[in-house]
């Protein structure tokens, strides 16, 4: 092979058609890709769950964080059962 | 016109030249099948934006190119680990292209000759390799070469130029 023939022998490569069904199959594809991907309907109620819990949470959690601390519950139910609620071994 | 006749008028008169391009790429007619319809699927994500022939046209072909590109990254990997155990790094390259070549477009007399060619420009560089066959193959001049691959024109030169160079030194080399 002569060192410039190279470019001769790329140039006597045939343009050739693709094969008759190719669009066929890419339609396939296309049609296969769109029935597995989530509709926008779904994706958004999905969404919308998921704000509705975080938002619910916010509201329950909030106010018990602003309202005197968080071991007030914890404090009240101590008191009701006699338990003491700090280090001290006896009571004064 | 409906979406689906205007992608499939898309797809007639661009189909040749993504099979074509993707068959250069690759040098085997079931990858460039496999990578056609790739190239199809994304172009049918996104061809609603585009209006002017000229501009879908560069899109595709940057489509195609991008496509196969990272088909021949992945087999690239993919051999690199199956061989690594028993040949050095280098070598793959060539190798790979004579093993699997199978293009529709060579006549068997000349087959021996353009599986060695198509082995060399294998291993030039991504760009340098698009550069060739945008060139030698698609026909493409210098100014649709840079449009295409988003380069300037005195990029696409250097590229050129040092495929050719690269091309002239291996095959002077295997040669003697």
């Amino acid at each position: 092979m002569e060192k410039e023939n190279w470019s001769n022998i790329l140039e006597r490569v045939q343009r050739v058609d693709p094969p008759p069904f190719l669009f066929t199959r890419i339609e396939a594809r296309i049609a296969t890709r769109s029935a597995s991907r989530p509709s926008t309907s779904w994706v958004t109620a999905t969404v919308l769950a998921m704000l509705l819990v975080l938002v619910v949470n916010t509201v329950l959690i909030v106010p018990g964080l602003k309202g005197g601390g968080r071991n007030n519950a914890g404090e009240g139910i101590a008191l009701s059962m006699g338990i003491q609620i700090n280090n001290q071994l006896y009571n004064d | 016109m409906t979406e689906e006749s205007s992608f499939k008028d898309v797809y007639d008169r661009h189909s040749r030249m993504v099979y074509n391009l993707c068959l250069n790429y690759v040098q085997n007619s079931d990858d460039a099948q496999e990578l056609t319809q790739d190239v199809f699927v994304k172009v049918h994500e996104g061809f609603e934006k585009f209006r002017g022939d000229a501009a879908l046209r560069t899109w595709i072909h940057r489509i195609a190119i991008n496509t196969s590109l990272d088909h021949l990254k992945a087999q690239k990997r993919q051999k690199r680990s199956l061989f690594s155990l028993f040949r050095p790094a280098g070598h793959q390259a060539e190798h790979v292209a004579a093993s699997d070549f199978d293009h529709p477009g060579v006549l068997l007399e000349n087959r021996e000759a353009t599986a060695r060619i198509f082995g060399h420009i294998n291993a030039l560089p991504a760009q340098q390799k698009t550069a060739l066959l945008m060139k030698s193959m698609e026909g493409l001049s210098q100014n649709e070469i840079a449009e295409v691959m988003g380069v300037s024109n005195k990029a696409v030169e250097s590229l050129l130029s040092r495929a050719r160079q690269h091309m002239r030194k291996e095959l002077g080399r295997s040669e003697g």
